[in-house]
């Protein structure tokens, strides 16, 4: 009945018990393929990721083992970290920074969001996880899959690399369903219709190209750890907004971005094979990350509602959940909340200066942990 | 000291960090958009404004001149101003019927697209 390749030795029985693992495996990558592709979740990392679950679960095939594809990816670009980092170096390829120029102190509202991360570390901790894994878990709460991944990379247990990167990029997806409840339970509908006018104010180029530099020289004497991240972030920033090399920016928002986008969700679905996968820890890493998003959302609202006290009713208190920096699904779900509220309410350009500087602010976090954690 | 007193303090020192970094961002940015805003508008990127090529005879409709002269060519083509030539003349240097005849016929010769030459003398 058994002939070919298939090895039929001492290992093969307990190998053929942890099939149903790989039958779950293959279950749980059928989900992320459909809800990529018939709810839209993501689909650019859920589909790579959900596949690379697939391959690295087919028995025998040898590819989630040593110079085996999956593997050979993982060596080269998680344990080297270069997979993140260039995800990085296209997100900020791709950021515009204008709103946040124009109104800088919506970054203090970016600042407020990352209290889901330690929220979520605190919280790991009293789960038992030690604490490089708890620091790992709790990056969930930055909402941002490359910068949870790095530290991951770095920090975490090889085995729970895959489900932190799962939780990220699930509940990034989910923040339109997350966030909402937050929101409308921490304020009133005073606050949430409170009306702010876009007046669309000229940014001097040289701010525009002088920005990255002094987010970068901030980083370095704050905190060095994330310079890897903010560096960059920062220097993708800088070829789009210097203008004169079109081809680079372009390259680094498109094929670059693209590329890694593929090879990080398939190397990182790869690492979930089911005797890691299938564990309580990845239980717990769901619940914590629900945790972090909430803790997150809450604690932006509750400065934003700071803020909306502090200027006399005239700050929207909904603006601090974009602080979340899921860019720019949180810009989008403050919008949408706010127009509930106050159909004349246009949130967006005044929600994406805390969702730009939650991506800054979960980087310094994810800088601050790997100082102190190492 | 165990992990939780551990996980405080980073807890502590990272909310910490984090605000300072980026209120610091906001007075730096709040600094530069201020000093380069007084610094001039050369600084600023300049507003990109379309190429419009308007033709012509568009400008020349705009000009109420050259309207009342097209208006004043019509009505010396169907001979409605026949009895303004039968009025004194005000000032000796005033231009006679005839030329302003001509002026509405080069004006609405004009209007249409067509390039105005002077009018040669008949021979």
């Amino acid at each position: 009945m058994l002939t070919g390749d298939i090895p039929f030795d001492s290992q093969f029985f307990p190998e053929l018990a942890s099939l149903w693992g790989s039958g779950v495996m293959f279950l749980i990558a059928i989900g992320f393929i459909f809800l990529a592709i018939q709810k839209g979740f993501e689909p650019l990392l859920l589909i790579p990721i959900g596949v690379g679950i697939m391959l690295a679960n087919i028995p025998f095939s040898g590819l989630a083992e040593e110079e085996g594809l999956l593997v050979l990816l993982k060596h080269m670009g998680l344990d080297t970290e270069l997979f993140p980092l260039l995800m990085f170096l296209g997100l900020g390829a791709l950021t515009d920074f204008t709103a946040l120029i124009q109104r800088p102190s919506m970054a203090l509202l970016g600042a407020a969001a990352q209290i889901g991360i330690f929220g979520t570390l605190l919280g790991a901790i009293a789960l038992g996880f030690s604490l490089e894994n708890a620091g790992a878990i709790g990056i969930i709460g930055g909402a941002d899959g490359p910068t949870a991944i790095f530290v991951s990379i770095r920090l975490a247990d090889e085995a729970l690399l895959g489900p932190i990167a799962i939780s990220a990029y699930s509940y990034m997806a989910m923040v339109p369903l997350i966030q909402p409840p937050i929101m409308r339970f921490l304020t009133t509908k005073k606050e949430r219709s409170v009306e702010m006018p876009y007046e669309p104010k000229p940014v001097p180029k040289l701010v525009r190209l002088l920005f990255p530099l002094v987010i970068l020289i901030l980083a370095a004497l704050i905190a060095p750890a994330s310079i890897p991240l903010i560096g960059m972030f920062m220097f993708g920033n800088l070829l789009r907004e210097s203008g004169v090399v079109d081809r680079l920016a372009s390259t680094a928002q498109n094929e670059l971005i693209n590329l890694t986008t593929i090879l990080l969700g398939l190397t990182v679905g790869g690492t979930m094979v089911a005797d890691k996968f299938l564990a309580p820890d990845t239980l717990k890493i769901f619940a914590l990350g629900l945790v972090a998003f909430t803790v997150a959302t809450a604690g932006g609202v509750l400065l934003g509602k700071v803020m909306y006290l502090a200027s006399g009713g005239k700050i929207n208190p909904l603006l601090g959940a974009a602080g979340v920096s899921a860019v720019p699904m949180s810009a989008r779900v403050v919008h949408k909340v706010a127009l509930e509220a106050n159909p004349n309410n246009y949130l967006i350009m005044h929600a994406m200066g805390p969702n730009v500087a939650g991506v800054l602010g979960s980087a310094i976090a994810a800088g601050v942990i790997l100082s102190m954690v190492n | 000291m165990g992990d939780y007193e551990r996980a405080l303090e980073i807890a502590g020192t990272g909310i910490g960090v984090v605000f300072l970094a980026l209120a610091t961002l906001t007075l730096v940015t709040m600094v530069l958009t201020r000093w380069f805003k007084e610094a001039g508008p050369s600084d600023i990127l300049p507003e990109i404004k379309p190429v419009v090529s308007e033709p012509v005879e568009a400008q020349q409709e705009n000009d109420p001149a050259v309207v009342a002269a097209m208006i004043a060519a019509i009505q010396v083509v169907r001979g409605g101003i026949t009895r303004v030539a039968k009025r004194p003349l005000p000032s000796t240097t005033e231009p006679s019927v005839g030329a302003w005849r001509s002026q509405g016929r080069q004006a609405l010769v004009g209007s249409q697209g067509v390039p105005i030459k002077p009018r040669l003398r008949w021979r």
